[in-house]
C-alpha cells in the first residue's frame, strides 16, 4: 500500500490517465480494423498475429515516450531535478517504490489490454482466437522485450535515443521472426511455444530487477557525482 | 554572545578539478539566521549541498544539533528544510503532485499549511507544471514546501536572487517568523551573493571566498570591528596604509578600517561611521582578493 502511494505521488493523474488509455484505445482501435478486413478484404488468419504485434509497437513505442516523462530526473549525468528525493529521508525509497509500481501497472495495462483484445474477438467471431496459453505467451514476451528495452533507454533516457531504441528493438524482434521463419522455425506470433514463454519471463526478471536497479543506483551516485 | 552550534563541522574538504572547499572549522550558532556570503563560485551552494546531506562526497565530520546527529542517521534530514535554486523538481511535477510528494518524501509535512502558503505566496494554482512556472514561483514553490514541515534548520541556496522585491520582503518575514516561532530552537542558513537582499534578516554572518570561509561574526561584532571611514582626495596618502579597503575617486575616498586601528586615523577629520553588512562584506572580499 505504500508503495502504491509513492506511486500515486510520483506519478501526474495526466501520466496515468495517458497510460490507462492511450494504449487500450489504440489497441481497441487496430482491432476494429482488423475485424472490418476480416470482414470486408478477407484477412483470415493473419489479423490475430497482426493484432499482437501492434500490440508490441504501440505498448513499446508507448512506455518508451512516457518513460522519460516518468524519470525525467534520470536524465544527464547529475540527476537532474532530483534535490527533492536527494533532501528527503526516504527518497530513495520513495523513487523505487514508484518504480516498481510503475513496472506492475505496465503488466496490468498489457494484460488487460490483451484481454480487450480477445474480447472483442469474441463478440465478432463468437469464439476468441486468443487462447489462454496464446495470451500468456504474447503477454510474456512483449511485456519481457518492452521491459529490457526500457532498462536500455534509462542508461540514457534521452528521447531521440529512445526513438532509436524503439526503432532497433522492433527491426530486431521483426528480423529475428522473418529469420526464424525462413529457418522453419516458429515465430512468437505462432500459437503454442512455450519457449517464447521461458523467454519472455526470463526476459521480464531480469529486465524488472534491472531497471530498478539502474535507475536508483543512478539516484544514490547522484549524491557522489562531481 | 553565548550559543550553541545548530551545525559543527571539521575539515570539510571537497575536491574539484579546478576547486577545492577547505573548510577547517565550521560552526553555524543555533537559534539565529546566518548568512552565507560570498562570490559566483566561492563554493557557497557546494557548502550547503554537503551541510542539507544531498552531496556525500567530502572529507570531514559534520554533525547537528548540538552534536547530537550526524547524517548516518538519515533521520536528520527531516528537521532540514532543504531550498536550491535550479531543479529542486521534476520538470513534469504538477503543484498538486508537489504537495503529495512532500506527503510522502516527509513525516511532517502538512498538507493545509502547504495550501495557505501556496495561496499567501500568490503561488498560481491548478494543473500548471514546475517548467511552466516562473524562476520565482518555483523558489516560493520550495518555500511553501519546507515552510510547510515542522522542521528546526531551513538550509536555503540563494533564495533571494529571483525575487522581486516585494517577495523578498515576505521571504524576510517569514524566515523572522520561523525563528521567533521557534524560541531559540530553530535556525537558519542562507546563502546569498547580494547581502543587501537579507541584511535586515540576517544574525550571523560567514564570509566566503575560494571555498574558505574568511570572516564570520554576528552582526553587531562585525559592525564593531569594522569602521566606515570617508574622506577628501587629498587625505587618501595619509590613511592608505591604515586602510583595510578603499575606494577612490576624484572627489574623496570611502573605506573600511578595522576598529582597533582607528587611531592611526584619528585627529584626521575624517567622517566615521557605522558600516552596513554589504559594506563589510564587500571589503572583506575586495581585500582577500588584492592579497590573492
Amino acid at each position: 500500500m505504500k508503495k502504491i502511494k509513492y506511486y500515486l505521488a510520483f506519478t501526474s493523474k495526466i501520466y496515468r490517465r495517458n497510460l490507462l488509455l492511450f494504449p487500450v484505445l489504440v489497441v481497441l482501435g487496430n482491432s476494429a480494423v482488423c475485424m472490418l478486413n476480416n470482414r470486408y478484404l478477407k484477412g483470415g488468419s493473419m489479423v490475430t498475429s497482426f493484432e499482437m504485434e501492434m500490440l508490441l509497437i504501440v505498448y513499446l513505442m508507448h512506455e518508451l515516450m512516457t518513460d522519460t516523462s516518468l524519470v525525467s530526473g534520470l536524465a544527464g549525468k547529475r540527476m537532474n531535478e532530483f534535490t527533492a528525493f536527494l533532501s528527503s529521508p526516504r527518497g530513495m525509497e520513495v523513487f523505487r517504490g514508484g518504480l516498481e509500481i510503475d513496472l506492475f501497472r505496465k503488466a496490468v495495462s498489457l494484460a488487460v489490454s490483451l484481454g480487450l483484445i480477445a474480447a472483442v474477438n469474441l463478440a465478432f467471431y463468437g469464439e476468441s482466437r486468443i487462447t489462454f496459453f496464446y495470451g500468456v505467451q504474447c503477454f510474456t514476451f512483449i511485456y519481457g522485450v518492452m521491459t529490457l528495452t526500457l532498462m536500455i533507454a534509462r542508461l540514457f533516457q534521452n528521447a531521440l535515443v529512445n526513438i532509436l531504441l524503439f526503432y532497433v528493438v522492433i527491426f530486431g524482434v521483426n528480423a529475428f521472426g522473418t529469420h526464424l521463419a525462413t529457418k522453419g522455425h516458429a515465430s512468437w506470433l505462432r500459437e503454442g511455444q512455450p519457449f517464447y514463454v521461458v523467454l519472455g519471463i526470463v526476459l521480464a526478471a531480469v529486465s524488472c530487477v534491472g531497471t530498478v536497479w539502474i535507475s536508483v543506483r543512478k539516484g544514490r551516485n547522484a549524491y557522489y557525482d562531481g | 554572545m553565548k550559543y550553541t552550534d545548530v551545525i559543527t563541522g571539521k575539515n570539510i574538504i571537497k575536491r574539484y578539478k579546478n576547486f577545492t572547499l577547505h573548510q577547517p572549522a565550521l560552526h553555524i550558532p543555533k537559534g539565529f539566521t546566518t548568512a552565507l556570503v560570498g562570490e559566483n563560485g566561492a563554493g557557497k551552494s557546494t557548502l550547503l549541498n554537503i551541510l542539507s546531506g544531498v552531496r556525500l562526497d567530502y572529507e570531514g565530520d559534520i554533525t547537528y544539533f548540538d552534536g547530537t546527529e550526524d547524517m548516518k542517521d538519515e533521520k536528520v534530514k527531516e528537521r532540514i528544510g532543504f531550498t536550491a535554486p535550479n531543479n529542486y523538481y521534476f520538470a513534469n511535477w504538477t503543484i498538486e503532485q508537489i504537495r503529495q510528494m512532500y506527503g510522502v518524501l516527509y513525516d511532517n509535512f502538512h498538507s493545509e499549511r502547504f495550501d495557505a502558503l501556496v495561496q499567501e505566496l500568490e503561488i498560481p494554482k491548478g494543473n500548471k507544471k514546475v517548467s511552466q512556472l516562473s524562476d520565482g514561483n518555483r523558489i516560493k514553490l520550495q518555500l511553501a514546501g519546507v515552510l510547510a514541515r515542522d522542521t528546526d534548520l531551513l538550509i536555503m541556496d540563494e533564495p533571494a536572487s529571483p525575487l522581486d522585491p516585494l517577495m523578498r520582503e515576505m521571504l524576510c518575514d517569514k524566515l523572522r517568523c520561523y525563528i521567533e516561532e521557534g524560541k531559540g530552537e530553530r535556525s537558519v542558513l542562507i546563502s546569498t551573493h547580494n547581502i543587501a537582499d537579507m541584511e535586515n534578516v540576517t544574525d550571523y554572518v560567514c564570509i566566503m571566498e575560494q571555498g574558505e570561509i574568511m570572516e564570520e561574526g554576528f552582526v553587531p561584532d562585525l559592525k564593531e570591528k569594522y569602521i566606515l571611514v570617508k574622506g577628501d582626495a587629498e587625505q587618501i596618502p595619509l590613511v592608505e596604509g591604515a586602510l583595510f579597503d578603499m575606494t577612490k575617486s576624484s572627489y574623496g575616498f570611502e573605506g573600511i578600517i578595522l576598529a582597533e586601528r582607528s587611531e592611526d586615523v584619528a585627529g584626521l577629520g575624517l567622517t566615521l561611521e557605522t558600516p552596513t553588512l554589504s559594506q563589510i562584506c564587500v571589503s572583506v572580499m575586495r581585500n582577500y582578493c588584492r592579497r590573492k
